[in-house]
């Protein structure tokens, strides 16, 4: 490791964040998979190292950022990788205040995750591989959030897309399982086309891909728009951005633990964070801005009224994932990427605790669905439900939950930098976002009719194993504290000052939330509706059909598709095969007529033979003076 | 004394002779007997302008072609048994086996 700059030396902390992830990998793949005890120990093990690592990095590196004067720039230590005359790649590690918040964020979630698996995927079979691919995972993760160049995050940025098709995939034996990993790998490898061709112009127009040199590039606001276009595609995909969020419902597939990683750490916050990176390019060019401010808008909207109507409670998550990385993307487009990384970190823990939470309810109840979790008691699994509570205030923005704050400072920046019609688009969001929170809530919490549940489903009121409960209380202490920490953050990340709540946002946008918990209090809390006034609108019937993206999807793949399939077996069979069989064909007569010649008479052969040398000589004694 | 001219005509006429038979005769060993006639016309030509010219090269052809002669008679008769056989006559109109 070379090291660039006179600062202290965090490459051994760097070494011990990079490959414990990775060395379990293949210790796990190669050793241990028929030993899961051994391969769940080290899996844990390396993660908890890896763990330790980040947060040892975070306060040596808080420290030297707390003292001194002006921020921190950040620190490389690369080793040259490909090397040619015109550009070459380094490998290695970048250490600034981003990808340390960052690290946090990714480590934290892993290990409890992890931990919670134990738990969650007792008796599976398939542990051991289940353990393999969430090292290589969030070693995945760790790389493409420390990676100094765009090179590099690339290509762990594919390998976090391989990740989540294996994981999402785990259960392979189930049809829907494996058509929604093929579904997701597609649908981001289709993103990830835009970041490749975004690379390549990057380098072609500058000649490097180095994050480092991104304030300085000098790019036109033509190629830059262009640049961080393509680069938004790649974001697009990973940060289920609409359109192409469609992959990230069908996920749910997978073990939920797994949903949770992707959903909090590992898979679509890697978009938030490449527009967090790519942030110069993209603030060239104020039309970029603008598309992206729109796609995120778009996104948060779309997301929440689906959310709204789902009766599987990890499909409720999903979308107001979606809703939330669109949060996370406006704020980047509004201008303030700052935000969007402070709403990146207070989700990261309260969809991680919904996530669990929600895998708690389902290893309880065997089902997915709302409805049937209620039935068999979720309101009595007391941790379970109230952690529930505690990631539905954050996700609604109540104060003083750690959304509200992250939220709060999105909206500002809405509303001072952007359109009044955006703003208000995001607030209606809000509100959506509070009612279909609170219904999920309501609908677990208030009092089932059907009471013989008690008598006979006697573990009805006990709640999930330990090793379960501990992440959810975990992750619920977080989402309540790190709210507080927003001047930290702020200072921190971008050296500003502590911005105090504003009332003339706060409160309108506390109101609309309470007004949407309302709602659905009113919808759900008492008697036994399954619907309410909300699902009876009909213009959910939009949401309810997936705003006909997937039947799009399908016309595009079944009918375009295969229309130009078919027009093109068109002309291969009658153009191009006519071709080759019509001069096979004119070969084939032409003989056929010349091989009525051969009439098999010896004599009239002579006799054509005596007639033409008759002939050849009679000419030769013509033209030739002997 | 034999002019070269006399002996030319002779051999032109008997080589026109052979021509004809091996046309348009159908026994194969009719065609057989052109052949040869074909054959003895060079011979003849050989040998008169071997006279005529001096020198000995024309006779010794003449020799060679007596014996090439000889030897195709053996193989074209062992041919035509063999046809007979086969075909059950010598008319090689009937031998058509390898037409288009």
């Amino acid at each position: 490791m070379v090291e660039s700059t006179p600062m202290p030396d965090f490459s051994c902390l760097m070494n011990g964040i990079f490959f414990p992830y990775f060395i379990a990998f293949a210790v796990i793949i190669l050793f241990l998979r028929h030993r899961e005890k051994m391969a769940m120990t080290v899996s844990i093990l390396s993660s908890a190292l890896v763990l330790i690592s980040t947060l040892l990095l975070f306060s040596r590196h808080y420290a030297l950022a707390s003292h001194a004067e002006s921020p921190l720039s950040p620190i490389t230590y690369t080793v040259t990788w490909l090397y040619s005359t015109s550009v070459q790649f380094q490998f290695g590690y970048l250490v600034d205040s981003l990808s340390v918040l960052m690290l946090i964020v990714v480590e934290v979630v892993s290990l409890l995750v992890q931990l919670y698996s134990l738990g969650y995927m007792h008796g599976d079979p398939g542990r051991a591989r289940f353990y393999a691919y969430l090292s290589l995972f969030s070693g995945s993760m760790t790389g493409l959030v420390i990676s100094p160049n765009l090179l590099q995050t690339y290509i762990f940025w594919e390998l976090v897309g391989l990740c989540s098709y294996l994981l999402i995939g785990f259960w392979w034996h189930k049809p829907e399982a494996a058509a929604a990993a093929k579904k997701a790998f597609v649908m981001t490898r289709f993103g990830d086309l835009g970041l490749f061709l975004g690379l390549l112009m990057l380098l072609h127009a500058t000649g490097t891909s180095a994050f480092s040199e991104f304030g300085s590039l000098g790019l036109s606001p033509g190629a830059a728009c262009g640049i961080s276009l393509l680069i938004f595609c790649g974001v697009a995909g990973k940060s289920s951005q609409f359109p192409l969020h469609t992959w990230l419902p069908d996920a749910m597939e997978g073990p939920t633990p797994v949903s949770a990683l992707i959903h909090a750490a590992t898979m679509v916050v890697a978009g938030v964070y490449l527009l967090s990176r790519t942030a110069p390019i993209f603030l060239a060019s104020s039309l970029a801005m603008e598309i992206v401010l729109a796609f995120g808008v778009v996104t948060a909207f779309v997301a929440a009224t689906m959310a709204c109507i789902q009766r599987d409670i990890k499909k409720v998550w999903a979308y107001s994932t979606i809703s939330q990385l669109g949060y996370m993307v406006l704020a980047f487009g509004s201008g303030s990427p700052q935000a969007s990384m402070f709403h990146l970190f207070t989700h990261a823990f309260y969809k991680a605790l919904l996530f669990l939470g929600a895998g708690s309810f389902i290893h309880h109840a065997g089902s997915n669905d709302i409805f049937e979790i209620a039935r068999k008691g979720g309101r009595r699994m007391t941790i379970t439900f109230w952690t529930t509570v505690v990631g539905a205030c954050a996700l609604a923005g109540l104060p003083p939950f750690s959304g509200f704050f992250s939220k709060d400072a999105i909206l500002l920046s809405l509303k001072e930098n952007t359109h009044p019609l955006w703003y208000a688009a995001v607030m209606i969001t809000g509100f959506l976002t509070a009612y279909y929170s609170f219904r999920v809530v309501f609908l677990l919490g208030r009092p089932q009719k059907v009471a013989h549940d008690d008598s006979h489903d006697s573990h009805g009121s006990h709640d999930s194993p330990p090793v379960m409960t501990m992440p959810l209380l975990v992750l619920a202490a977080a989402t309540v504290l790190v709210g507080f920490w927003e001047g930290g953050f702020g200072h921190y990340l971008a050296g500003a000052e502590h911005d105090p709540i504003h009332l003339d946002v706060a409160i309108p946008a506390t109101l609309l939330a309470f007004l949407g918990i309302a709602l659905a209090a009113s919808s759900f809390a008492f008697g036994s509706d399954e619907e309410g006034v909300v699902d009876r609108l009909p213009a959910m019937e939009i949401p309810r059909k997936k705003y006909y993206l997937d039947d799009f999807y399908f016309w595009v793949t079944h009918k375009v598709v295969l229309g130009v399939s078919w027009v093109c077996a068109y002309v291969d069979r009658h153009f191009v095969d006519g071709a080759v069989n019509g001069v096979a064909d004119t070969v084939r007569w032409a003989g056929n007529q010349c091989s009525r010649l051969q009439t098999g008479r010896v004599q009239q052969y002579l006799n054509t033979l005596v007639l033409l040398f008759s002939i050849l000589g009679f000419t030769l004694y013509l033209t030739v003076k002997f | 004394m034999i002019t070269l001219q006399e002996y030319l005509t002779v051999a032109a006429l008997l080589f026109s002779l052979g021509l004809l038979i091996v046309l348009f005769r159908n026994n194969a060993i009719s065609i057989l007997m052109g052949i040869e006639l074909m054959l003895n016309a060079a011979n003849i030509n050989f040998v008169a302008f071997s006279q005529s010219l001096g020198g000995l090269a024309g006779q010794v052809f003449a020799l060679f072609v007596i014996v090439a002669a000889a030897a195709e008679a053996a193989v074209a008769i062992a041919i035509i048994v063999l046809m007979y056989q086969n075909l059950g006559t010598t008319d090689v109109e009937k031998a058509k086996n390898l037409n288009g």
